[in-house]
């Protein structure tokens, strides 16, 4: 890893990184601001109003039985995966499409600084940026379900964590995309397609019926459900090695690929 | 030897790129490297740095692979690309810091020289410099680092005349601190008042490998005749030039002056002239060819 690089990444992103958190944390103090736990069925009648909507993002209105369980199915599904796509696509450009397409990688590659290193650098800033997005998160989730009553720290935590390396995984198989296709025209579009391409499987196997449901289970998104995360109804220990080992088979093939890559810089 | 390439081909799929190139560069030496527009220059430029693998052949700069061993290479290496694209959102300041963190280097003595040198302003943000300015700026980076070997493509392209005369005599300065060049170029009278030799590349191909004395003794002579008797000038079998109220242009080698004149002993002349041809017109000569 090059930590001049590193720095500069941080330095040059640190704007949006922030604007991003803000915004996201934000969202996610209003969500759980909205409910009370003396008084559920309130709440479930507010949202009752737009099921079909709802359901669209994975949101499940049986399953806001109190505050953790409201918050895992209102905001750790199909809008999360919203935000983290958009933030992981405005990374990925300027990280691994931009240097190739206008040349300043030449910059970069002039120094003795291998082309390894250069990924290894890369992605690690990208890892890093998504792991304060969720650091983020689950530090204003303590603050806020603290504020609302007792809550299972741990069975936060795991949900937290099993989400990372959920959006690690598509934001790795992203990476690679971009890494392969960075010096053609359509890099933007081909890069971001594999993450639109599961939300979408998401958001359409939620509204289908039980029977065609198995459109969920394509995307990596519809492996887990946050509900049964934090309820500990669903062993999810297998998930993490699932979704670390495409991580790191992404993050390899990415290397491979760059290192072998013609650069027309 | 500084760089050793050896029947190099690297193609691009729309079947274009250099073939079967191989030329050697001494330690020390100054060599030009010339082509019209996408004759394969800066293909080769990206071959010698590692950023594209040849598709055969072998590229060894400074006893090393130059694919495989691209970020050792560069230790020794100033490059200075062809499309000048730095890090974004710096300050001129920043991005030479940033250079001697990459280089490893805390010695800014050289770089602050050669900003002083090119009359570059530091305090500015890179996107608001002028196109000459980028230039001295990718200059300043190349040089820096006081590197044993520079690559320059195209390295004064944007540069007003002033500030290529004084690239023109950084170069011969370094050229006498025993530095290897290897620059492309389209200025004849940068690559006739600083290089030993001279590579020609044309298609993809080398058409001229030779240093500049030798290079200088092909000239074709030009004279500018006129006479009465134009139609039969045509059919002497020397190629004309322009034609203009002094004359008609007719070229001639060297060692075929004897029997041009003999030639043209037959014709009626009016007036006769020698004009002397620049090293741009022989190159331009070769470029046609």
């Amino acid at each position: 890893m090059n930590k001049t690089l590193l720095k500069y990444n941080f330095k040059s992103h640190s704007k949006f990184i922030t604007i991003f958190i803000i915004l996201i944390v934000f969202y996610l103090a209003v969500i759980i601001s909205l409910i009370d736990p003396q008084e559920i069925d309130n709440t479930q009648d507010i949202f009752q109003l737009m099921e079909g909507f709802l359901s669209f993002f994975g949101i499940d209105l049986v399953a806001m039985s109190n505050p953790l369980s409201y918050t895992a199915t209102t905001f750790f599904g199909g809008l999360l995966f919203i935000f983290i796509i958009a933030f992981q696509l405005i990374l990925i450009i300027p990280l691994f499409i931009t240097p190739v397409q206008d040349t300043s990688l030449a910059y970069l590659l002039s120094f003795p600084l291998s082309r390894k290193k250069y990924l290894i650098t890369q992605i690690s800033f990208l890892i890093g940026a998504l792991l304060l997005v969720f650091v983020s998160i689950f530090t204003i989730s303590v603050i806020m379900l603290t504020i609302k009553g007792g809550f299972n720290i741990l069975a936060l935590l795991n949900l937290v964590s099993i989400m990372f390396f959920l959006n690690l995984a598509v934001m790795m198989i992203s990476t690679f995309l971009a890494v392969s296709f960075s010096h053609h025209k359509n890099a933007k579009m081909l890069s971001s397609t594999s993450a639109i391409v599961f939300l979408f499987l998401y958001l359409i196997g939620n509204l289908l019926k039980e029977k065609t449901k198995v459109v969920l289970y394509l995307s990596p998104f519809g492996w887990i459900n946050p509900v049964s995360v934090v309820n500990n109804s669903f062993n999810v220990l297998p998930f993490y090695f699932i979704y670390g080992f495409i991580s790191a088979i992404f993050f390899s093939c990415a290397i491979i690929v760059f290192k072998k890559k013609r650069l027309a810089i | 030897m500084m760089i050793h390439v050896s029947n190099m081909t690297l193609t691009y799929p729309n079947k274009k790129g250099v073939f079967d190139l191989s030329f050697d560069v001494k330690k020390g030496e100054v060599v030009g490297y010339l082509g019209p527009n996408g004759s394969g220059k800066t293909t080769t430029i990206r071959a010698l740095l590692g950023f594209i693998k040849a598709n055969s052949g072998e590229v060894i700069i400074n006893g090393l692979n130059a694919f495989n061993d691209a970020s050792q290479i560069m230790k020794v290496v100033g490059y200075l690309p062809g499309e000048i694209s730095f890090l974004k959102g710096l300050t001129v300041k920043q991005l030479l810091s940033y250079t001697l963190k990459f280089r490893n280097s805390h010695e800014s003595e050289k770089m602050e020289k050669l900003l002083h040198y090119f009359q570059l302003n530091v305090n500015g943000d890179i996107k608001t410099l002028s196109k000459g300015e980028k230039q001295k700026l990718a200059l300043v980076i190349a040089f820096m680092n006081d590197a044993k070997l520079l690559i320059l493509d195209e390295p004064t392209s944007g540069l007003d005349p002033l500030m290529r005369n004084k690239f023109i005599e950084l170069v011969l300065e370094e050229k006498k601190a025993g530095k290897t060049i290897f620059m492309s170029s389209h200025l004849f009278d940068e690559i006739e008042k600083t290089c030993d030799k001279v590579l020609i590349i044309k298609k993809g191909r080398i058409v001229q490998e030779s240093n500049l004395k030798t290079l200088k003794s092909q000239e074709r002579k030009c004279f500018l005749i006129k006479t009465a008797e134009e139609d039969k000038l045509k059919y002497l079998g020397y190629p004309l030039g322009e034609k203009s109220a002094f004359g008609v242009e007719v070229f001639v080698y060297g060692d075929q002056i004897d029997g041009f004149l003999k030639a043209i002993s037959t014709l009626k002349i009016i007036s006769f002239e020698e004009r002397k041809q620049n090293l741009e017109e022989i190159f331009l000569n070769l470029y046609k060819e």
